[in-house]
């Protein structure tokens, strides 16, 4: 059963790259010498599943839309927004309420220290702090939904404040 | 850590988020929920049993910082036990019921404290070095086993209650964290 289950799991993941691949590719054929390359943010680091599962759902549904919504980032142990992330939000709640087929959930993430269980709850304030700051600003907390990883899915491996600093932040993702 | 058996084994306290923020809840071994035990718009988190039962310490960010706090198995008379720093995890409540052990966040690091829980005295037990984390007591009461990065990597440790000796019980690559002991030590 629980095999079974595996495999399906599997085969459906097969499938989905092999999809991935076939966009990849169709948007890469000469067809469309100006088609702006999907340029991927940030290569330089370690990021987790969050990119392949982004150019799923907004490149078959959007294809000519680039969603670009940036990321807040927090203080150790801090889920209040600073004046700099209100400027983020600001810009995220221009482009939602430009078009408001756009879902998204935002993820909240902490770093490796403190303990898991708090710090789920603090992935799920800075998530939340987010949110209420777009909704403050006019967009329908219908569209939005809030996840916490905690500290379980760092952007950035590392035990220094390096990759700490990139790890304590609300992710936006389209759905 | 997130979910901790009463000591007869009929319980389990456990957090559950449901409203926004992790609240601590109780169940029976079946999984049903009973009861739901803290109300707060806090982080409510990391239940610990006292050996009697009769209560429960557990994390909570109701003032602003995370620290340790204590109450009945009914969610009555809740009182706060650690009041130094501002950041203060991971309860353990001793087998001896006596004491308390947590993560406490000391000049940007890690250290394992103690509080009594009646009088909410405390003192550092371990933290001279790197980061020290999750501690668990050993059922009969007499170390404490921990996480640290003091020589790199995350290892297992044991002290003593008095902090007097450490040692080193895990090797190796790779990070090992979160220590949990079985119930009873062997005799022979």
């Amino acid at each position: 059963m629980v095999l079974g289950k595996k495999r399906v799991t599997l085969s459906v993941l097969v499938i989905a790259v092999f999809l991935i691949m076939t966009l990849a590719a169709c948007s890469t054929t000469p067809k469309e010498p100006a088609a702006t390359p999907a340029q991927p943010a940030q290569v330089t680091d370690y990021t987790p599943s969050e990119k392949p599962v982004q150019a799923v759902a907004v490149g078959p549904t959007k294809p000519q839309v680039a969603v670009e919504l940036g990321d807040v980032f927090f203080a150790f142990d801090k889920f209040d927004l600073t004046a700099e992330s209100r400027a983020i939000l600001a810009k995220n709640a221009d482009v939602l309420l430009a078009d408001s087929d756009i879902m998204i959930t935002i993820e909240g993430h902490c770093d490796e220290r403190g303990t898991e269980e708090y710090n789920l709850g603090l992935g799920e304030r800075r998530a939340s702090s987010a949110r209420n700051y777009l909704v403050s600003l006019g967009v329908s907390a219908s569209r939005i939904k809030t996840i916490s990883y905690g500290e379980e899915r760092p952007f950035k491996w590392g035990s220094n404040e390096a990759a700490w600093s990139q790890n304590r932040r609300a992710h936006f993702v389209v759905r | 850590m997130g979910a901790d058996f009463s000591p007869d084994g009929k319980t389990i306290s456990f957090m559950k988020n449901a409203d926004g923020n992790p609240d601590i809840y109780l169940a029976d071994t079946n999984g049903k929920i009973n009861t739901r035990l803290t109300w707060m718009k806090s982080i409510d988190a990391s239940p610990s049993w006292s050996p009697d039962g009769k209560r429960i310490a557990f994390v909570s960010d109701r003032f602003g910082t995370p620290q340790i706090f204590v109450m009945n198995v009914d969610g009555d008379k809740i009182r706060r036990i650690t009041y130094e720093g501002n950041y203060n995890t991971s309860p353990a409540w001793s087998p001896k019921g006596d004491l308390i052990a947590y993560t406490s966040r000391v000049n940007g690091r890690f250290a394992i404290a103690l509080a009594d829980p009646e009088t909410t005295e405390s003192r550092l037990l371990v933290g001279e070095a790197g980061n020290n984390e999750s501690p668990s007591w050993s059922p009969d009461g007499r170390f404490i086993a921990f996480s640290s990065n003091r020589d790199g990597v995350y290892q297992i440790y044991l002290v003593d209650r008095d902090g007097r000796r450490e040692v080193r019980v895990t090797f190796g690559n790779g990070d090992k964290t979160a220590p949990a002991w079985s119930p009873k030590l062997t005799k022979k």
